[in-house]
């Protein structure tokens, strides 16, 4: 039985539970403080264990900020108001300081899964780089840095070594890329051109493909980016680097823009869940959003690749790859800077 | 928002300036405001509009060595003017010669026709040592009062901002400092008056006056809590320089407490307090406070720990 996440369910258009494993639906609430989000969701699970015979839903509630006498009037409440035959279909997980506790005992199946549940749910959530269509378009963006930067052809060792793919998902990768591929005698490959169908499908995908996270301030007072690099800096990360308008900037200082609104950030973690707790040093006040109408200070975007590519900077900075920044540019919808930027390169100049 | 019946709106300005002008001007430099309308003063002060909710205005008397002189001077000087001793239910009267120090009103007065506000005069500990709080007498024509001093009072002496009046407000900073120490944990303690009808714990009045500080800081200067811990550690250094690292040890003991989820009630009465006076402008919600505290912690807190290793 496999653990699917963001599911649809044929009985409840317009919803996507956050994880599925055969009957039982998981819905993850991290770092809940608001009670009445706590009402809706019981509710709403409530709803999907009615809305088929052997459906059960489970709540997963992460680090939740609210006291636990008041997580328990939460669920004797709703017991009060449920029919008895769907609340026993429900139960309540609470992960608090590493502990789990579970109301009532899961059965096992769905208490082994609860680690894949939560870390499948994180943000900006970890695409395996196994799968093949993260993998194409792993090497379809080495294979444009490498001819953004003039730096010839690669060997196909070197693409599977870098984007941490198997021989097939690479030769795979490649041969959907052939049309727009020079192969040489000694095996390596380049890039005739910039490929712009494949761009604009990986475009449509990037949010996901590249688990992008977005941060917003919950104090009042956001903090400028410029406050949040400076204290990046301090950190000294080695798997963080910065991407977007700065990170543009840096491959192509005249990029035409005034200001910066937000933050990007690449986070390299190949193969892993990603580890936002460096979130909290730059700022405590932010927090994770999936609300698009919501300015975000900061913008995580994942390198899930075997190695991130990232260019040493100075004064405790590493810059993201230019594609990367390319990406960065184009999530932000400052479509003109994009080109521009894209533009700026040699290569895309017709040099080579 | 409606004021409670003690709790008035005052303009830090109006007040600090008709508090210099009743001040002989020898004593001016032994006054250093402290409390809500030195914070007024320094975040508000530019702006005349702006004002603050207080009913007391704590001068604190220094160095110590001229704090009595001072405070009996000051107080004689008031008296002329007009002053009238601060009556309450406990002292409805001046202390005598016979009343024991730890009996003495503390040395509270009115400004002539106006029963806005009132003064209230204190002063530092005698030494790094002395934290517990201290009765110290003070005659004058009207009686005799207490000039109290406890606890990490010293703390709001180091470097003080001089205003335009000739006296000096203490430090943001230093005030919140002061307060984190007094407070390495919430205790039981409550308010003597009420704030906007609910009774308060006193570490939840000061701890949110920590967190209303730090949240005006950062709204007047990016970055500000940066500056913090050196300031910290320097002041400490000099007012307590036998045992300044153990003091740094229970800096953020308080704060962190009151942020536990656990302690919401807590962080709830500090949001009153905050909303009902130094943030009345812009009432914070709990997760406002919560993510200040945070970034004081993160800005201030431990930073000036690490200074301490």
């Amino acid at each position: 039985m496999t653990l699917r996440f963001e599911c649809r369910l044929d009985d409840l258009p317009g919803f996507r539970a956050d994880a599925v494993l055969g009957n039982t639906v998981f819905e993850v609430l991290k770092d809940l403080r608001d009670a009445r989000r706590l009402r809706t969701t019981l509710l709403e699970m409530a709803r999907i264990a009615a809305g088929a015979e052997k459906r059960r839903g489970v709540l997963v509630l992460d680090n939740p900020r609210i006291t636990e006498s008041r997580l328990r009037e939460e669920w004797e409440g709703a017991a009060s108001v449920i029919r008895p035959d769907i609340f026993r279909k429900l139960s309540l997980v609470i992960r608090q300081a590493g502990q789990i506790s579970e109301n009532p005992p899961l059965p096992a199946r769905e208490h082994n899964a609860l680690e894949d549940v939560l870390s499948g749910t994180c943000p900006g959530r970890t695409v395996r780089p196994t799968r093949g269509s993260e993998a194409f378009y792993d090497v379809l963006r080495l294979l444009i840095h490498q001819w953004l930067l003039g730096r010839g052809p690669v060997a196909i060792k070197w693409l599977m070594e870098t984007a941490g793919a198997s021989h097939p998902t690479v030769s795979n990768a490649l041969r959907r890329l052939d049309h727009c591929l020079t192969r040489h005698s000694d095996r390596r490959v380049e890039l005739r051109f910039f490929p712009r169908e494949e761009w604009v499908r990986l475009l449509a995908v990037s949010d996901k493909a590249r688990g992008t996270a977005r941060f917003a301030d919950r104090s009042g007072q956001a903090r400028s980016p410029e406050s949040l690099l400076r204290r990046l800096q301090k950190l000294q990360r080695s798997d963080v680097a910065v991407g977007g308008i700065w990170g543009a900037k840096h491959y192509y200082p005249p990029l035409d823009i005034v200001g910066n609104p937000r933050l990007d950030l690449s986070l390299h973690c190949p193969g892993k869940t990603p580890d936002f707790s460096f979130i909290e040093r730059l700022d405590p006040a932010l927090a994770h959003t999936e609300r698009r109408d919501e300015p975000a200070s900061l913008v995580v975007h994942l390198v899930q690749r075997a190695k991130a590519l990232f260019e040493p900077g100075e004064e405790g900075i590493q810059w993201a790859d230019p594609v990367e920044c390319l990406l960065d540019l184009h999530e932000a919808r400052l479509e003109p800077q994009a080109l521009e930027f894209l533009n700026s390169f040699h290569a895309t100049k017709g040099g080579r | 928002m409606p004021a409670d019946k003690l709790t008035k709106l005052v303009s830090p300005r109006a007040v600090l300036k008709q508090i210099a002008t009743a001040i002989p001007t020898g004593c001016r430099e032994n006054i250093i405001v402290i409390g809500s309308l030195a914070a007024g003063f320094r975040f508000f002060g530019n702006d005349p509009k702006l004002y603050v909710l207080t009913k007391d205005v704590d001068c604190l008397l220094s160095p110590r060595v001229e704090a009595i002189a001072a405070g009996q001077a000051v107080a004689e000087s008031l008296f002329e003017a007009k002053w009238r001793y601060h009556p309450t239910d406990e002292f409805p009267a001046p202390g005598t010669a016979k009343t024991k120090e730890n009996s003495l009103p503390v040395a509270r007065l009115d400004p002539p026709e106006s029963t806005d506000w009132f003064i209230e005069l204190l002063t530092v500990p005698e030494s790094e040592n002395d934290l517990d709080q201290r009765q110290n007498r003070i005659e004058t024509s009207q009686g005799h009062f207490s000039l109290c001093s406890f606890g990490f009072l010293s703390l709001c002496e180091y470097k003080p901002l001089m205003t335009e009046f000739g006296i000096a407000v203490a430090r943001p900073e230093m005030m919140a400092l002061a307060n984190l120490l007094h407070h390495p944990e919430i205790g039981a303690q409550t308010m003597s008056g009420l704030i906007q009808d609910r009774r308060i714990k006193r570490s939840n009045k000061d701890l949110g006056r920590v967190l209303a500080l730090a949240w005006l800081s950062e709204a007047s200067e990016t970055d500000a809590l940066l500056g913090w811990p050196a300031l910290w550690r320097d002041g400490l250094q000099t007012k307590f320089p036998s045992h300044w690292r153990n003091l740094v040890r229970r800096v953020g003991a308080g704060l962190r407490q009151l942020l536990e989820p656990e302690n919401e009630p807590d962080l709830e009465e500090a949001r009153h307090t905050c909303e009902f006076g130094l943030l009345a402008s812009k009432p914070p919600t709990l997760e406002v406070l919560r993510v200040t505290g945070k970034r004081l912690l993160v800005d201030a807190v431990e930073p000036l720990e690490r200074l301490a290793l």
